[in-house]
């Protein structure tokens, strides 16, 4: 039908729905530009999307139509950002052949899969400081009206073979039973004094130390440490006392502001976050088009991109934004993907640490028998990420081997099918992100083309949004990124408003 | 943020009742005047060309009914129902839902069709759906009959009027019929939508947020 036609011309198209694209495409539409956004999938997000639990079960990386076009255009997409080593496995006749005299996991496959529209299961799942740049964008920008979010209600750390909670706030500490008084008072002697810290350690000239080091020189119980390294800190043993006091800042600056810890979860996944931004560019008027499976290539005169070749359609624009997948395979000759991310999910049927009241956690999992440092976040029920009666359960570190090896230690400990206490794996994926956030590396590419990487290890979209702001700034040098959107009591839908309606060149 | 107009609506200063805050969002293919029933009820405006409402996250609108006052966040779909795009979050903790088609246009009756078995699948199962069949003022050229979607209506428990955007007819009415349907207990009386979550301000103290638990 007619009807699939899209227009052909814009100031910009945006080709991939990830977050970063995402982004500016509701902040080229925010200032006014016509906005073309399209993706190959029939899903927003990219690689930072949310999946239910039947289509993550029968995930396949989707792969743009290849027929053979014309050679003159630089055909769209490339395999190194694939999600790799992708598996999912039921676990229901280990967890029962396990339990033989537990008859209460009567969950079968099919009842889990009959849910499986309440899942929301994150590839990436991020978490928000609640002073980070992420949360001051959605509030600032206004978009914080389309998403709903969750504080993370507790920080654990698995400390002498057991989990335990990390004292966040003040009072925290001093109800902690854990520590002793003295170690209380070392503990937030350190934490409320960590400016003068940092000057002290300049002076003196040991920022090369690692932050490991540092806290033991400043006398701190292992546990004391154990908490700030890993808990607070999230660094690894010889991560730098710089990057170590910074994120410790990090945290310490947004706590109290939302909820009992310094975190926040977007309700219903993070692939909502994505979603968002590009509910905020169509309401400024930009044109969505999932599902563009014939997305063929772009076309270049004088080191300029022209317009892009969708279908039998030509659509022209002056600038370009591509999520770094859709990038041509010439300009990504010198890119070599060094590192990846491992993951893993977990359905299982209890929390991790049960107690009387639902818990949205946040688990540091200290690197040990030389493994990374891992993130573990365990959501239930009230993150609208899974059905009641189940939780999910995320892991995510930087790459060593694989997966399954990477998180080999914690399923031992944490899910230990002969500890009865321990939840059990209902159902499990693993898989491989890559994990490349520097595309400074890609040649020659046109002047108005502008790449935007996946995801990153980070915890938060801070660095994310730096991104975009810096694409932003390069394409729209002297305008502004993301200014507040008008609140529904400022709309006023009048003549004003249609005549300025009418001036404006519709290109349609 | 919801809580800003709050009592200050209600027409003669009281505050006595409740606020009950409800998301709804408006469905059904392009040009069938889905945005022309949401001007119509929360501005009484009707533009015969009405380009999209640029800008608009969503508009608000309240109804007093008895000692309750049910205010509306109504979602239009910003076009992105055009090329099949609409975003998944669009339905999140959506409490009542228009399904819009034009009544001189038999294919967009299919489409909402489409539209009323996507929300079964996608939003949450209470959900109050109500089916529009827009543009009565064209009846003569009408190509779907009243009876037809009358039926349909009954069979898969749709609230069912015929309105006009331009003449107003029903438009208030619709919106009245689906306010009377809503559950009006304590969840909804709070300001951060579907009581799970929260929405994020600048000065978000803690005492104001509803972190109970809906189920």
């Amino acid at each position: 039908m007619d009807n699939n036609q899209l227009p052909t011309k814009f100031d910009l198209i945006v080709i991939g729905t990830g977050l970063i694209e995402s982004i500016l495409s509701a902040a080229a539409s925010r200032i006014g530009k016509t906005v073309l956004h399209i993706d190959s999938n029939d899903y927003y997000g990219c690689n930072w999307a949310s999946f239910n639990l039947q289509t993550l079960h029968n995930f396949t990386v989707s792969k743009l139509e290849t027929d053979n076009s014309d050679d003159d255009c630089l055909r769209i997409g490339n395999n190194l950002f694939d999600i790799k080593n992708f598996k999912t496995t039921w676990h229901f006749s280990d967890a029962q052949s396990n339990n033989p005299e537990e008859t209460e996991i009567s969950v079968t496959q099919e009842d889990l899969l009959a849910h499986s529209r309440r899942f929301n299961i994150d590839l990436v799942p991020k978490i928000h400081y609640a002073r980070g740049d992420f949360v001051q964008l959605l509030i600032s920008s206004n978009i914080a009206r389309y998403v709903e979010y969750r504080s993370v209600s507790r920080v654990l750390t698995y400390l002498n073979g057991q989990l335990e909670v990390v004292p966040c706030s003040r009072s925290d500490v001093f109800a902690n039973n854990k520590v002793s008084v003295i170690e209380k008072r070392m503990l937030m002697k350190l934490l409320t004094s960590l400016e003068k810290i940092e000057e002290r350690l300049q002076d003196e000239n040991q920022c090369k130390k690692s932050f490991f080091e540092f806290l033991k020189d400043e006398r701190l119980s292992p546990s004391l440490i154990h908490y700030v390294l890993y808990a607070m800190a999230r660094c690894e043993n010889n991560d730098s006392v710089k990057q170590g006091i910074e994120s410790t800042k990090r945290f310490l600056h947004s706590l109290g502001r939302f909820g009992k810890t310094p975190f926040l979860f977007s309700l219903y996944g993070s692939g909502e976050t994505a979603q968002a931004f590009c509910r905020l560019s169509a309401v400024f008027g930009a044109i969505f088009a999932l599902n563009q499976t014939s997305l063929k290539g772009l076309k270049t005169t004088d080191e300029k991109l022209t317009h892009i070749l969708n279908g039998d359609q030509e659509i022209f624009a002056e600038q370009f934004v591509l999520g770094a997948q859709y990038a041509p395979q010439k300009f990504m000759k010198k890119l070599e993907i060094q590192q990846f991310i491992s993951r893993a999910v977990f359905i299982t049927d209890r929390s991790l640490l049960p107690s009387e009241q639902e818990h949205l956690t946040l688990l540091m999992f200290p690197p040990e028998e030389g493994k990374n440092l891992i993130t573990i976040i365990e959501m239930g029920h009230l993150t609208g990420t899974c059905p009641k009666g189940f939780y999910l359960v995320h892991l995510t570190s930087k790459q060593i081997s694989s997966p399954h090896e990477d998180f080999q230690h914690v399923v031992q400990k944490l899910f230990n099918h002969e500890d009865k206490e321990a939840p059990a794996i209902l159902w499990s994926c693993y898989f491989s992100l890559p994990g490349i956030d520097n595309l400074d590396v890609c040649e020659s590419l046109p002047e108005n083309l502008f790449l935007c990487s996946g995801p990153d290890l980070d915890l938060d979209y801070d660095a994310s949004i730096k991104k975009a702001k810096e694409i932003f700034i390069k394409m729209y040098p002297d305008l502004e990124f993301l200014p507040r959107a008008p609140d529904p009591e400022e709309i006023i839908i009048g003549d004003d408003h249609e005549a300025e309606n009418k001036e404006e060149d519709k290109s349609v | 943020m919801a809580n800003r107009s709050g009592t200050a609506q209600r027409p003669n200063g009281q505050t006595q009742g409740k606020i009950c805050q409800f998301k709804l969002v408006l469905l059904g293919e392009s040009a069938v005047g889905k945005s022309s029933l949401v001007l119509r009820f929360v501005k009484g405006q009707f533009h015969e060309y009405q380009e999209s409402t640029i800008g608009a996250a969503f508009l608000t609108q309240t109804i007093c009914l008895d000692d309750t006052t049910v205010k509306f966040e109504i979602w239009d779909t910003a076009g992105q129902e055009r090329y099949h795009s609409l975003a998944p979050m669009y339905y999140r903790g959506a409490q009542a839902a228009i399904v819009v088609y034009d009544i001189t246009n038999q294919d967009t009756f299919g489409r909402a069709k489409t539209w009323v078995k996507e929300l079964q699948r996608q939003a949450s199962p209470n959900i109050v759906i109500a089916l529009a069949g827009n543009k009565q003022d064209l009846a003569n050229k009408r190509l779907v009959e009243y009876e037809e979607a009358q039926t349909y209506a009954d069979e898969n428990g749709l609230l069912f009027m015929e309105t006009s955007a331009k003449t107003a007819m029903n438009v208030n009415d619709i919106f009245l019929a689906i306010a009377k349907k809503l559950p009006k207990n304590e969840q909804n009386t709070g300001q951060t939508g579907s009581g799970q979550g929260r929405r994020l301000t600048e000065d978000n103290p803690d005492n104001k947020t509803v972190m109970n638990c809906c189920k």
